[in-house]
């Protein structure tokens, strides 16, 4: 996984999310301008040799702000259209990779204190992202879920 | 804890550790799976994973956090429109 996940560039993922933004929100919103401000931001990282593990992982967090602030916007209490759930399938599944791959080097060399939190909260940031995929994309039939529901929380429900 | 009481508890969790600062994360993820780990172990379905409980109450938890946000908002109007 690794040689394929060293390839990866945040800068491919805000630009893609922020092309995304772009074509799906009319007029343009104040998230799909921060998403384009990203994009310029990693983009000065693309290509460059990645030592600079702290703005990896700052630019991480936000990333994952913005995703969150985009699935709550566009994906809760509706349904969503099939090209936008393609998106947020395809963008969460690379916010995992990335954070996969900062995982590693932190564990490596922890520089998380320079931004005030732990190798744990990194975990449990990504851990919720796993959460997340597992939730919105896992799967499971109502018959199953109804089933689980009534085993473990009875007529509660 | 009552049934109810303790779906709520999990949601709350749950979405406390969506909202809030990345130095809290581990502590509404431990949180939030020690809510969940005791409902299954309180549950014929031990054997369950916590991934298939999260997934089984995801509806729920979506339905929640429309409702808080919703109530965020309201709470804003509010506000915005004391003199």
């Amino acid at each position: 996984m690794l040689p394929v996940l060293t390839r990866w560039r945040l800068g491919d993922t805000v630009a893609l999310m922020t092309t995304q933004a772009a074509t799906l929100e009319s007029p343009r919103s104040a998230r799909a301008q921060a998403l384009s401000f990203l994009a310029e931001e990693a983009a000065r990282d693309v290509g460059a040799p990645r030592q600079n593990l702290p703005f990896d992982l700052a630019l991480w967090f936000k990333t994952v702000k913005l995703f969150h602030e985009f699935e709550n916007e566009e994906m809760l209490g509706q349904n969503p259209p099939e090209n936008l759930q393609r998106a947020h399938r395809s963008e969460l599944a690379k916010l995992i990779g990335f954070g996969e791959f900062v995982l590693e080097r932190l564990r490596e060399n922890d520089v998380t204190v320079q931004l005030g939190v732990t190798l744990a909260d990194v975990e449990a940031t990504l851990e919720e992202l796993y959460d997340r995929q597992r939730a919105w994309y896992g799967g499971m039939t109502d018959p199953r879920r109804e089933q689980i529901l009534d085993e473990v929380f009875g007529g509660a429900r | 804890m009552g049934r109810d009481e303790h779906i709520e508890a999990i949601l709350a969790a749950w979405y406390e550790l969506q909202e809030c600062a990345p130095a809290d994360r581990a502590g509404w993820l431990a949180r939030r799976n020690s809510l969940l780990d005791q409902a299954i172990a309180a549950s014929p379905s031990r054997s369950l994973s916590r991934r298939e409980l999260i997934e089984a109450l995801a509806p729920r938890f979506n339905a929640y956090k429309l409702a808080r946000r919703q109530e965020h908002q309201a709470k804003m109007a509010d506000k915005l429109r004391q003199p």
